[in-house]
């Protein structure tokens, strides 16, 4: 993946490695001004570590990054104008929060009538006020998480780098709170790098999304690009639950836009309309719990219809998942109204319906 | 509600009674072995002429040849405690982020001088800056070690392991984004010293300082060695004791030793609470490598070199003393310091005392860390305070108490062995104590609730569950006494009789005869024997895989 010079911040061939471990190989990214991307990934994958090159704490064995049309590499942290947010927020615990938060502006050698009047600012804006004199052990773990966001805000950085820094929170608490940050993203217009590994939280929330994996960039799109058009196998299974099929292509209707697909569940008929297959070739079919329905009348005329046994029911009450055992596969499917047909039970055979809107990986190259 | 809690837990205790009885007899055992005494000095103190009088004290203060041993061991401990802080802190900096392949050699170079006798260092100050000393001799100018030049370094260069230990300890123990997040904030490493590394440290500084001042005040040792005729407090009570059998104005010197050690160490221990600083926030990401910038890591490696240089000039001046025949006349080699046979015998009855100290004072004190943190006692924080005040007494007024209090029956243990091991218990007894305390945090309740669960009574419990568990803090308090056993002086010097010899005596003696050759010999016995039991330690420690030392 190339990168393209004229975007706000370009990561350019970045390659770090400890030792004999490479934790990022060859990287490029593009990150526009005023978008909020995602570093999305499992633990290990090099998420940290990038946020941590563009912020200057570690030291990359090579790559190139430009900021704001200048290259930064050889800038020391304290000069580059990231603002950054630590998992465990980093907050000093011998200073006040305002002190915390003022900081910055102090090091600058700001007017102290000026810091009060900013870090007042700050406050309100991530809805502190009046805690300005507390002391850091005194505030509970979100208050703490908004003092450290208005810390970074505090020098109106470039760019505004969190690593995960609601994985220390409790569940509601993280739902508020990554609400709060794109709020105040989108007024004023920050570019934010968010670094997770949950997928909830990225989806949720990011214009764009960066997949990373082993030191590299798998995918960059929106959340419905992810989701509905994985690249890759790893990608598909690691947002939302995924089941995948492999087939081989019978045949290809062009007329009627669609293929059929030989596979161990039987044939089925997906559309494929501009993509370019060839008969005789083996794909896999990414299939999603979204992507079943279940067969309620006696209508057998029916595209991708398979038979299968309920091995287990969870209810959760606004929906129930069945996990339908077909052949060799467990598809998960979803049922929303759980009233109308009531809770199926375990053993219970049920006519499934496949969607003909399924995504399909082709082996590379 | 104090009184509450108290009746409720003799109440349970009467449950267990092999728990009741433990508790009675360790408390009886440090009321007479630790209180006793203490009080027994403070007592005599206050008599004169057989009755209750301040006569004593108001000679003392009124008397200059008397209160300027106060004074002067105020200042020494005042001047000292912020050089020794200052050097401790920049090793411990440099240590934990300086140059990586510096640090092993700095870290070993600030702890080594641990292994030596306290006074070592004023041995050697004398080979080189004395009346015959090599730095006269071969600079060809007038120069001496002795007086205040000389016991300010020796008492620096000995303390420095203990304040860069605990100095280290804070400052590993750090959440390093804290500096990332000052940079990130615009901060240069200088201001992020200064504003940020700094002030978290300085509750664990302050308590470094508190009991370096502490052991100052209280150092026999060096003060004889090479003070020159400067009188200290240590030293002025044991001329006091040895030479005129003035008892009353002896006592009245150790309460001036005792007044400030205590009070010091009350604050050391209950008014400063470093904890806040450290664990506020998740847990801390790992520390990259970071590179102090050349401004501030040069000088601090000036400083540790030379101060390096200091200590490893020490122990060749030692080495070289016990390898010449007359160090700075004769330098011809020889073997003959090492082989009077009285050394070894002294060094056998150091030896013996020492393990006898060590092993039942750790044994007790793991014990007694054990009850009181794990079972209902009543005037808990009393106890504890006792068996901890046994370290912060100098050991002066250990040595002249327990004269006071075990010279005649029912206790009359002056003169034997027993009075020896006894005092080094009361001495070192903290040690295991704390150690022992700090180890059952680390270990959750619920552990030992499962044995009694399980139908273990106290204890089978106790022995087959908890100790093993708290071993490396029994084992390493163990090696802790072992050395101070072998190393001690200042209570010692009042009890032992001469045919009982101990090391550290000898080589006082030896070096106050002028036989420097034996007093480095043996030294160096003594430090070989530290080196030993601590490579014990550290093996020990790899077998049952948990860190001890540190």
């Amino acid at each position: 993946m190339t990168s393209n010079s004229s975007s706000f911040l370009s990561l350019k061939d970045i390659i770090k490695s400890y030792g004999e471990l490479f934790v990022l190989k060859h990287l490029n990214a593009d990150i526009e001004k005023g978008e909020l991307v995602t570093f999305l990934g499992p633990s290990g994958c090099g998420k940290s570590t990038l946020l941590r090159c563009i912020a200057g704490f570690t030291k990359m064995n090579s790559g190139t990054i430009i900021l704001g049309g200048r290259v930064i590499n050889d800038d020391p942290p304290h000069k580059r104008g990231t603002g950054m947010v630590f998992q465990n927020y980093a907050l000093f615990p011998h200073l006040s929060v305002e002190n915390n938060i003022g900081f910055g502006l102090k090091v600058l050698k700001y007017p102290k009538r000026e810091i009060k009047k900013r870090v007042e600012e700050l406050l309100e804006l991530v809805k502190l006020r009046g805690l300005g004199s507390r002391r850091i052990d005194q505030l509970s773990g979100g208050q703490q998480q908004r003092v450290a966001l208005a810390r970074a805000l505090s020098l109106e950085p470039k760019i505004l780098l969190l690593d995960e820094p609601l994985s220390n929170l409790d569940a509601n608490l993280r739902v508020t709170m990554r609400a709060e940050i794109r709020r105040l993203q989108k007024e004023m217009g920050l570019t934010v790098i968010f670094v997770t590994h949950d997928q909830e939280e990225a989806m949720s929330i990011s214009d764009r999304l960066m997949i990373i994996y082993e030191g590299k960039v798998e995918q960059v799109g929106s959340s419905t690009d992810i989701y509905d058009r994985p690249a890759n196998e790893f990608i598909a299974g690691f947002i939302g639950y995924v089941n995948f099929v492999e087939g081989k292509i019978q045949t290809i209707d062009n007329e009627r836009d669609f293929i059929r697909v030989e596979s161990d569940v039987g044939a089925i008929e997906i559309l494929a309309k501009g993509k370019d297959l060839k008969v005789g070739e083996v794909i896999k079919l990414v299939i999603r719990p979204e992507n079943i329905t279940m067969v309620v009348s006696d209508e057998t005329e029916r595209n991708n219809l398979l038979f299968g046994e309920i091995t287990n029911s969870i209810y959760t009450g606004s929906l129930v998942k069945y996990f339908i055992n077909v052949g060799k596969h467990m598809f998960i499917m979803e049922q929303h109204t759980p009233k109308k047909y009531g809770i199926l039970k375990i053993h219970q055979k049920i006519a499934i319906e496949l969607s003909r809107d399924l995504h399909i990986l082709q082996k590379r190259g | 509600m104090k009184s509450e809690t108290a009746w409720t837990d003799l109440k349970d205790l009467v449950k267990d009674p092999l728990v009741a009885f433990t508790i009675a007899f360790l408390a009886c055992g440090l009321l007479i072995f630790i209180l006793y005494p203490i009080v027994s000095v403070l007592g005599k103190s206050l008599f004169f002429d057989g009755k209750f009088s301040l006569a004593t004290y108001a000679q003392f203060f009124s008397r200059k040849f008397h209160y300027r041993a106060l004074i002067n061991s105020l200042i020494l401990a005042g001047l000292v405690t912020p050089l020794t802080t200052f050097l401790s802190f920049v090793f411990a900096y440099m240590v934990s982020r300086g140059p990586k392949y510096l640090r092993g050699f700095l870290g070993i170079m600030a702890v080594i001088p641990f292994v030596t006798p306290p006074f070592v260092f004023s041995l050697a100050l004398i080979i080189l800056g004395g009346r015959q000393g090599l730095i006269p001799k071969f600079f060809n100018i007038e120069f001496s070690l002795f007086g205040w030049s000389g016991v300010i370094l020796a008492q620096v260069l000995h303390f420095i392991p203990l304040c860069f230990i605990m100095i280290n300890n804070v400052l590993t123990s750090l959440n390093p984004n804290l500096d990332e997040a000052a940079s990130n904030l615009g901060a240069s490493q200088g201001k992020t010293l200064v504003a940020v590394t700094f002030p978290l440290c300085l509750p664990g500084i302050l308590k470094a300082a508190l009991l370096v001042f502490i052991l100052s005040m209280a150092d026999f040792g060096n003060p004889a060695l090479i003070g020159g005729g400067i009188s200290f407090l240590a030293v002025e009570a044991y001329l006091l004791v040895i030479g005129q059998y003035e008892l009353e104005m002896a006592s009245v010197y150790c309460v001036m030793l005792l007044i400030p050690s205590l009070i010091l160490y009350i604050i050391h221990k209950y008014a400063i609470s470093e904890n806040k600083y450290i664990t506020v926030g998740g847990a801390p990401g790992a520390r990259e490598e970071q590179h102090v910038h050349p401004i501030i890591q040069i000088p601090m490696l000036v400083i540790c070199f030379a101060t390096s240089i200091a200590i490893i000039i020490i122990f060749a001046v030692i080495v070289g003393g016990a390898f010449t025949k007359i160090i700075g006349i004769n330098h011809s080699l020889t073997l003959k310091h090492f082989s009077i046979t009285k050394n070894f015998y002294v060094l056998k009855n150091s030896l013996i005392v020492s393990s006898y100290a060590a092993i039942i004072g750790a044994t007790v004190g793991t014990i007694l860390a054990y009850i009181l943190m794990r079972r209902p006692v009543p005037a808990k924080g009393a106890l504890e305070f006792t068996s901890l005040s046994g370290f912060a007494v100098p050991g002066t007024v250990i040595g002249i108490g327990f004269i006071l209090a075990f010279n005649k029956p029912p206790l009359k243990l002056t003169g034997t062995m027993a009075i020896i091991v006894l005092s080094m218990i009361s001495r070192t007894i903290a040690v295991s104590v704390e150690a022992g305390i700090a180890k059952l945090y680390q270990i959750d309740k619920s552990i030992e609730e499962a044995s009694h669960n399980l139908g273990a009574g106290s204890l089978y419990a106790f022995i087959k569950i908890m100790l093993p568990l708290m071993f490396t803090a029994f084992f390493g308090s163990l090696i802790y006494a072992f050395i101070h056993g072998m190393n001690t002086l200042s209570a010692v010097i009042f009890l032992t009789p001469p045919r009982f010899m101990l090391a550290p005596i000898a080589i006082f003696q030896l070096a106050g005869e002028g036989r420097i050759g034996q007093a480095c010999s043996m030294s160096i016995f003594l430090i070989l024997c530290v080196f030993a039991s601590l490579g014990i330690l550290y093996l020990v420690s790899k077998k049952t895989g948990i860190k001890t030392v540190g």
